[in-house]
């Protein structure tokens, strides 16, 4: 049984296009899904001093170090020493970066040593392992490792080909263990080999704009390659095998308590944020907090420093008045995708009577709790990119009347309308919301389908669908922008899960899908950054007006981060950013 | 449901006094089960409440905002509004109908599966008493919320819909608690089995020639009706509590509907520490029926069980 | 006696048997499993590839029994395979969270006999009185309450009154026995309520039965105190069913844990069970289950035992 029902799933083959043409072919299974955003993971630190400070270049000026260096006042300055607390509500899958990047972060953020990260909020690249990072040519990436780094287990140093060994496996991790990390994190990369002991070369296969924030990822922490080549497997699963500044003490079903690695490598040229004598914190302890209301109890107790998800602006209007806590608004980059299962909907007027079914004020009246606005399919957080409110509400239009006569006219014979949709609240509120507006406005029976995430993946990938319509709440990120149409590619997720392939049986899908595919190679392979403009814009019109190969539902207005006032300097705009708490090298505990 | 109270209070007369004297049972029950009385009058009131939900509701319950979002009570919204803008007031109206309907669904087909496997192994004895015996020893070693768990994991997308009787989600549940109660009815009953087998009736009976399946449904089942009732009434609130615990843990009723445990869970837990009146008031409605079933199958018992009669 | 005891365990393994073989198939019947959930998507070939090599490495391409003899095999050598989801060997799994869930189940059941007896006593030896009349109600009650909601309300009104929670960072009992009994007692106290109030109903009514026995009216009879009645003869022939309602709740306090530890966030068996069935990371559920299922059956063996110690009357 199960071997004809794995069969029935990967039957369908499709030629595979460029690396670069799945960019959207991000972030895997669940996370995927859910878009975490494997490997996208955005940097956390912040600088509350410049909170909106751009950075033009790529590199760290010097003067920004400078400045950084003395933004902190005295009086209120950081503070070695510490513990930070915060929670989450599963256990790791493992700590190898290049396998497993779901539910790790605070782990493979501290325990890894990466060669540079990158701060959202500023747009900014911040120096660790590499001093800097050339490019000679178009194709060529060199990164100038700092001596002195040296790795827990064995004390050994840190070489360039540590660096060429941990990026080099990830195709083999993919193919062989079902990585979490897939290949639009690191398809680009060609060769990586080591010049000599501290410089490491990276060849890429074309030219790609994203390619310095994508190796900015926690997934490319830097591993033992000793190690690697004593584990048959090539994964380092459960040992520390990191550089990172904290070493693992604890980390079992309880949680996980991360201590100063007491021979992490001082920076001799502190950058923006790896200031002299960071990281401040003495510890960062992870407890597992299953449940959402006693996480939130331990959160008022000040149990906990800081709680995720803050819900909505009631949720966040709970802490705002409490002085014990600090409570941010910032632009959301929540995003929601309503996809089709496209095969059943090829009749475009079918797909508008959904569009026109769905009462979006209401929606964002009742669920954004007031707060609320349209999106397309860049998300609202990439100003530039982003549609304005006025072209996106022309779209976006609800007429019950229009929605069931076009879908008398479309003549699909669809009797129940089942929305599927995972156990994450912010989407199993939406298909039940969702289902009751197709009851009441189409007149169709419908249903919302809960899943857990295993279910919920393996349903959207089988090839025949047994749902209608697929919710899928996430986190988009906001850079690069290309990440925005993650659930739009047909080569990628739309493709494999909405039934929106080259593949598919029908002309005007495959003629729709083809035209995505060939702007989104267009777009990814653009250096001019107005034409990428250009050509993204003349993407998102064209999904918007074709209604392919979904919708892109309204979206909270803000999100919102709250943590104990005794944190100071939190990444707060970066947190909100990415959505994930990871690198905080310059946060501190206040006494 | 009030209807089945009744009749089972007028059973429960019948099976010990004669027909002519029905109501002065009632009234005699009244005078000796005060606390049964109050059990009694909350069940008729929870039963009301759910029969007339679609009356008594202040707005509808699977609604999106036809309330004002997290509210606290007040005279418009008795147990105040939850965070999808629904009464709190409604939603525990519907909520009593999930409860009643899967408790009394459960109750039903396991007391008369028990009662049959129990005559049967009674009946036939050896091999198949035997057999029953051990399958009853295996179901009951599995916690019942591990076993719903798994059964939810693995049956819930084979299921077909019923319709308006009962979604797929609730068969499942009818199914899972009924494999957990039915075992423990099966072995209550069967002792009782053995031992009226063994009773002089019977051997007179069997003396003057009646035959196997005769003696079982004339002479044994009748003695059994008081039992029967005994355990159903402990069964029930039972049944609720392990429907609402599943509920609660999401492998419950569809999601959206109106469930007294399923309120308690999900989104819901976001916010209790801002408007405990959506953490309060669903779980109290959940306990107050389980405390009139358990006040009424508690005088009911002892009202039906010679042994204790007389005690109090 | 010992025939009967030798009986009884030569019927534990094919318990367990039937257990393993009703629990395998259902999880069998389940499309889809934890291996797969966080999968890096780019081509169908190659998650095609990966699939395979996957369910080769796991055996799942295998026929129903193959896979199930395979299992049953290496468990019985106390091999419980790896998860599917993070390939950590699952045995160890179980052995760390085992002791955490059976400390939780052992205090229960000590709150249970702690409160439900003198209850059950007390009620007992004034029958009628309005203490009696009291306690009655409060031990209904008892068993009415659902342990999720009182749970509930102990993490959240608390949080919402004094800024406080009964909720600390789990440490294990043999690393700081005072403050892992200071995290326990919270859920302990909240799977107590409801198997207290039990335990006090069947003391005192199986009390009371006992109390108009004739041997009773005797020992009253011959002058002794009322108190040593009650507490040698009266209470010791009521042990039985005491015992029996001890060892049937422990399973309750078992499933209880599911719940119980997800609230109060205790690195248990049982919220391992609940995160592998839900994620379907069936070698781990199979495993955590059976472990459950393995405890309960010994605690029904050892009541039986015990009956035939306190109750000269039964011999097997």
């Amino acid at each position: 049984m199960r071997e004809s029902y794995w069969g029935r799933y990967w039957r369908r083959r499709r030629s595979r296009r460029s690396f670069l043409i799945g960019g959207a072919a991000l972030a895997a299974g669940s996370a995927g899904l859910m878009a975490v955003g494997c490997g996208d993971d955005d940097d956390d630190d912040a600088e509350p001093a410049e909170p909106d400070e751009p950075a033009e270049t790529a590199t760290a000026a010097p003067e920004e170090t400078a400045r950084a260096t003395e933004a902190p006042a005295p009086a209120d300055g950081p503070m070695p020493g510490g513990v930070f607390r915060q929670h989450k509500t599963q256990v790791d899958d493992g700590i190898d970066p290049g396998l497993k990047v779901i539910n790790n972060n605070e782990i493979l953020a501290r325990i890894y040593n990466h060669t540079h990260l990158y701060k959202v909020s500023t747009n900014e690249f911040l120096f660790d392992a590499a001093t800097a990072m050339e490019q000679p040519d178009n194709t060529t990436i060199i990164f100038p490792l700092r001596p002195g780094m040296t790795f827990h287990h064995d004390g050994s140093p840190v070489t360039a080909e540590d660096v060429a060994s941990t990026w080099s496996r990830f195709p083999s991790l993919l193919a062989d263990q079902g990585s979490q990390v897939n290949e639009a994190n690191w398809g680009f990369m060609d060769t990586i080999t080591a010049a000599d002991e501290l410089t490491a070369q990276v060849a890429l296969k074309a030219p790609a704009a994203s390619a310095p924030v994508l190796m900015a990822a926690t997934s490319y922490g830097i591993v033992s390659r000793t190690l690697l080549e004593q584990q048959a497997n090539g994964n380092v699963q459960e040992l520390d095998a990191g550089a990172g500044p904290y070493v693992i003490e604890q980390r079992d079903a309880a949680g996980v308590a991360l201590a100063r690695y007491p021979d992490y490598y001082a920076h001799e040229n502190p950058s923006t944020h790896f200031l002299e004598g960071a990281p401040y914190i003495d510890r960062h302890e992870t407890r597992i907090i299953v449940d959402r209301a006693a996480a939130k109890a331990a959160f008022l107790a000040e149990d906990i420093d800081y709680i995720p998800g803050i819900a909505d602006r009631i949720e966040f209007e709970e802490f705002t008045g409490d002085d014990r806590f600090v409570s941010k608004e910032v632009a959301s980059t929540e995003a929601r995708f309503l996809a089709y299962d496209n095969i059943k909907f090829v009749d475009k007027r079918a797909r508008e009577a959904v569009s026109y079914a769905i009462d979006y004020d209401a929606m964002i009246a009742t669920l954004y709790a007031g707060d609320g606005v349209y999106d397309g399919p860049v998300g609202q957080a990439l100003p530039g990119f982003a549609l304005d409110q006025e072209t996106l509400k022309s779209y976006r239009v609800f007429d019950p009347q229009k929605a069931r006569q076009l879908w008398e006219a479309s003549g699909v014979e669809i009797e129940n309308i089942r929305i599927e949709t995972s156990i994450d609240p912010r989407g199993s509120t939406l298909a039940e919301f969702l289902a009751r507006q197709m009851e009441e406005n189409l007149g169709v029976a419908s249903e919302p389908l809960i899943h857990d995430v295993t279910t919920y993946v393996a349903r959207a990938r089988e090839p025949i669908k047994q749902w209608e319509l697929f919710v899928v709440p996430y986190n988009a990120s906001t850079t690069p922008e290309i990440y925005n149409m993650t659930m739009m590619n047909p080569d990628a997720f739309a493709g494999v899960s909405w039934s929106f392939g080259v593949d598919q049986p029908d002309a005007s899908l495959v003629a729709n899908a083809q035209k995505l595919i060939d702007l989104t190679a267009a777009q990814a392979q653009e250096v001019d950054p107005d034409l990428r403009l250009e050509l993204m814009r003349e993407m998102q019109l064209f999904a918007l007006e074709e209604l392919v190969p979904g919708i892109n539902l309204p979206v909270p207005g803000h999100s919102w981060v709250v943590y104990n006032a005794r944190m100071g300097n939190f990444p707060e705009n970066d947190v909100l950013l990415g959505g994930l708490l990871n690198r905080t090298h310059d946060m501190w505990v206040k006494s | 449901m009030s209807g089945t109270s009744e009749a089972t209070a007028a059973l429960s007369q019948q099976a010990i006094r004669p027909p002519e004297r029905r109501f002065a049972g009632v009234f005699r029950f009244v005078r000796q089960q005060r606390l049964g009385t109050i059990g009694a009058v909350l069940i008729i009131l929870v039963v009301f409440g759910a029969v007339a939900a679609p009356v008594l509701k202040t707005s509808d319950p699977e609604g999106f905002g036809v309330a004002p979002l997290l509210e606290s009570p007040s005279t418009s919204h008795f147990f105040g509004t939850n965070r999808e803008g629904r009464d709190v007031w409604s939603r525990v109206l519907y909520g009593g109908r999930v409860s009643l309907k899967i408790g009394l669904a459960t109750v039903i087909v396991a007391a008369l599966g028990g009662t049959a496997l129990a005559l049967i192994a009674g009946y036939l004895g050896g091999v198949v008493d035997f057999a029953l015996g051990r399958v009853a020893d295996v179901l009951i070693a599995f916690p019942s919320i591990l076993f719903a768990l798994t059964l939810h994991a693995s049956l819930r997308d084979e299921l077909p819909n019923l319709g308006e009787v009962l979604a797929a989600e609730e068969f499942l549940l009818v199914v899972a608690i009924c494999i957990v109660f039915t075992p423990v009815i099966f072995r209550i009953m069967r002792g009782n089995v053995l031992e009226q087998r063994a009773a002089i009736y019977v051997e007179s009976a069997r003396v003057i020639g009646a035959s196997e399946t005769r003696i079982m449904w004339r002479h044994i089942f009748p003695n059994l009706v008081g039992l029967l009732l005994i355990v159903m009434s402990t069964t029930l609130p039972a049944a609720i509590l392990t429907e609402s615990a599943l509920s609660f843990l999401g492998v419950g009723v569809e999601h959206g509907t109106p469930s007294w445990g399923a309120d308690l869970s999900g989104t819901n837990r976001n916010y209790f520490v801002r408007a405990p009146w959506i953490a309060i008031f669903p779980g109290l409605a959940l306990s107050i029926t389980v405390l009139a079933f358990n006040l009424f199958g508690d005088a009911l018992r002892d009202t039906l069980d010679p042994r204790l009669r007389g005690q109090r | 006696m010992q025939a009967y005891i030798a009986r009884r365990l030569i019927a534990v393994p094919f318990m367990l048997f039937g257990m393993s073989l009703l629990l395998f198939w259902l999880l069998f019947l389940r499309p889809g499993n934890a291996a797969l959930t966080g999968f890096g998507l780019v081509s169908p070939d190659q998650n095609q590839q990966a699939i395979a090599s996957l369910e080769e490495e796991f055996g799942l391409d295998r026929p129903f029994f193959v896979q199930y003899g395979d299992w049953a095999w290496n468990a019985l050598q106390g091999d419980f395979g790896i998860s599917l989801k993070n390939r950590r060997p699952v045995t160890p799994e179980i052995r760390s969270r085992l002791p955490v869930t059976a400390e939780l189940g052992l205090l229960t059941v000590l709150l249970t006999a702690m409160i439900g007896i003198p209850v059950g006593i007390i009620s007992a030896i004034r029958p009628g009185t309005f203490l009696d009349g009291f306690l009655r109600i409060v031990t209904i009650s008892g068993i009415s309450v659902p342990n999720f909601w009182v749970a509930t309300l102990v993490i959240t009104l608390p949080a919402l009154w004094w800024a406080w929670t009964p909720l600390w960072e789990y440490v294990r009992f043999e690393d700081d026995p005072l403050n892992n009994l200071k995290i326990v007692i919270w859920p302990a106290v909240t799977l107590a309520i409801a198997t207290a109030a039990y335990v006090a109903r069947i003391v005192r009514s199986s009390m009371l039965e006992t109390l108009y026995s004739d041997f009773v009216r005797t020992a009253r009879a011959k002058g002794l105190r009322e108190r040593a009645v009650v507490l040698r003869h009266v209470f010791r022939s009521s042990m039985i069913a005491v015992i029996t309602v001890i060892g049937i709740q422990l399973g309750a306090v078992l499933g209880g844990s599911v719940i119980a530890e997800q609230i109060f966030g205790i690195p248990g068996l049982g919220l391992l069970v609940f995160e592998s069935v839900v994620s379907i990371d069936y070698t781990v559920a199979l495993a955590a289950i059976m472990v459950f299922a393995f405890m309960f059956t010994l605690v029904n063996l050892a009541v039986d035992v015990i009956y035939t110690f306190v109750d000269p009357r039964i011999r097997y």
